[in-house]
């Protein structure tokens, strides 16, 4: 345990004694449990400030970036935003939060975040807090902390938190569980740790909100902070498991060439080096709203949609095609032709 | 939402497409996408839900 700085106040000719820096009880403000503290919090995103992959989706998934939504019910994921002084930390003006709701039927929803390596936290007693609430009456819901050995790994070791109790109002829940050791298992590839911060079993049709959801290495709550601390840390943070691109009506998309009159290939940088190559390609799925720019500012409509070719950690590249046009062995660009066009590069878990 | 076999690039790899209910390609991956590999293989043990320690 961080046990620096040992003492908070200096006066001029004080002298830091031995028993200074070895004091980890009385008054001492450690780092650890300070609201500023760096890197405390593994759950990336925890704030909702990141949602590259848009703010609304009618079906299980990824919405807001890291979280994914699990049910087998008809659900609508979304962002919500505070009215501003209503967020649930006095101090901590949270601008949007996460909403799922579930319609009657199916038999369970849960909301899970897959925190890279299984050794993360092994062995160690960690803490889980998060405000929520749902739209009516009350909910005990279960929180859950599955070790992952990943492909070709251990089989996976659940852990369960205790159960919270959710209500209409935003309340703050903690739980504390022991990770078990991973003495002995067998660590594959991609393992994760995949925290739950709700795990329901219910037909009902329930509307759950959750904002401040973070995870540490301690056996109390410290005040929510998110994993990075700032914006443009939380969202390169987000853009190592998936990337997606921002554009607006003729944003160029990616460079490349015509690999044929009827086709391209072009690749697309990303911002940050990402976890691992990624092996999928998301797009709107409208051929229409994508385009290859090529000869004199010459614009083709696609006919297909993009398609995933290959990706690495730092590039991916996608191909797509047209009717006629172009010339093969020119030089392209693969273009937005609306705002609705986008590509999505994933490397999730 | 189903996957189907979309193409074998140059080099061999399969990309898969996955088809939504409404007929859109909304997503081409490899075979080796979690997503793609979860849909082949559906999980069998899922965390039991509103279980306490």
């Amino acid at each position: 345990m961080a046990t620096f700085p040992s003492k908070v106040n200096y006066a001029t000719g004080d002298i830091l004694t031995a028993q200074n820096m070895n004091d980890v009880g009385g008054a001492i403000n450690l780092l650890q449990s300070a609201q500023f503290a760096g890197a405390k919090n593994k759950i990336i995103n925890g704030d909702y400030g990141v949602w590259q992959r848009g703010t609304t989706l009618a079906t299980f998934g990824y919405l807001a970036d890291r979280f994914y939504g699990d049910t087998n019910a008809t659900v609508t994921q979304s962002r919500q935003t505070f009215t501003a002084g209503t967020a649930p930390v006095a101090g901590y003006e949270g601008q949007f939060f996460y909403r799922m709701a579930k319609s009657a039927g199916g038999t369970y929803a849960s909301l899970q975040q897959k925190i890279e390596d299984v050794r993360t936290y092994a062995g160690q007693t960690v803490t889980l807090s998060f405000y929520a609430k749902i739209d009516t009456g009350t909910l005990s819901v279960g929180t859950v902390f599955e070790q992952n050995f990943g492909s070709g790994g251990s089989t996976a070791v659940y852990t369960y938190g205790s159960n919270v109790t959710l209500t209409t109002s935003w309340t703050r829940f903690t739980t504390t569980v022991a990770i078990p050791s991973i003495t002995g298992k067998t660590i594959g590839t991609s393992s994760f740790l995949n925290i739950y911060p709700f795990n329901a079993t219910t037909a009902a049709a329930v509307t759950f909100d959750i904002w401040g959801v973070q995870l540490e290495a301690a056996s109390t709550a410290s005040n929510f902070q998110t994993a990075t601390g700032t914006i443009q840390g939380e969202i390169a943070a987000c853009q190592r498991y998936y990337y997606r691109t921002v554009v607006t009506t003729g944003s160029r998309l990616g460079s490349g060439y015509n690999t044929s009159t009827a086709g391209g290939a072009w690749t697309i940088s990303f911002p940050v080096s990402m976890r691992t190559a990624p092996s999928a390609l998301e797009v709107s799925g409208t051929a229409a709203d994508y385009a290859v720019l090529h000869g004199n500012f010459t614009v083709t409509n696609c006919n297909a949609v993009p398609v995933f070719v290959a990706g690495t950690l730092v590039n991916g590249s996608c191909t797509a095609t047209v009717a006629s046009g172009l010339t093969a062995g020119q030089g392209s660009l693969l273009y937005a032709n609306n705002s609705n066009a986008y590509l999505g590069w994933s490397a999730e878990l | 939402m189903k996957y189907e076999l979309l193409e074998t690039t140059f080099d061999g790899i399969k990309i898969y497409a996955r088809i939504d209910d409404d007929g859109l390609t909304r997503v081409t991956c490899t075979e080796d996408n979690p997503d793609y590999q979860a849909w082949l293989n559906p999980k069998e043990v899922k965390a039991d839900g509103n279980k306490a320690k």
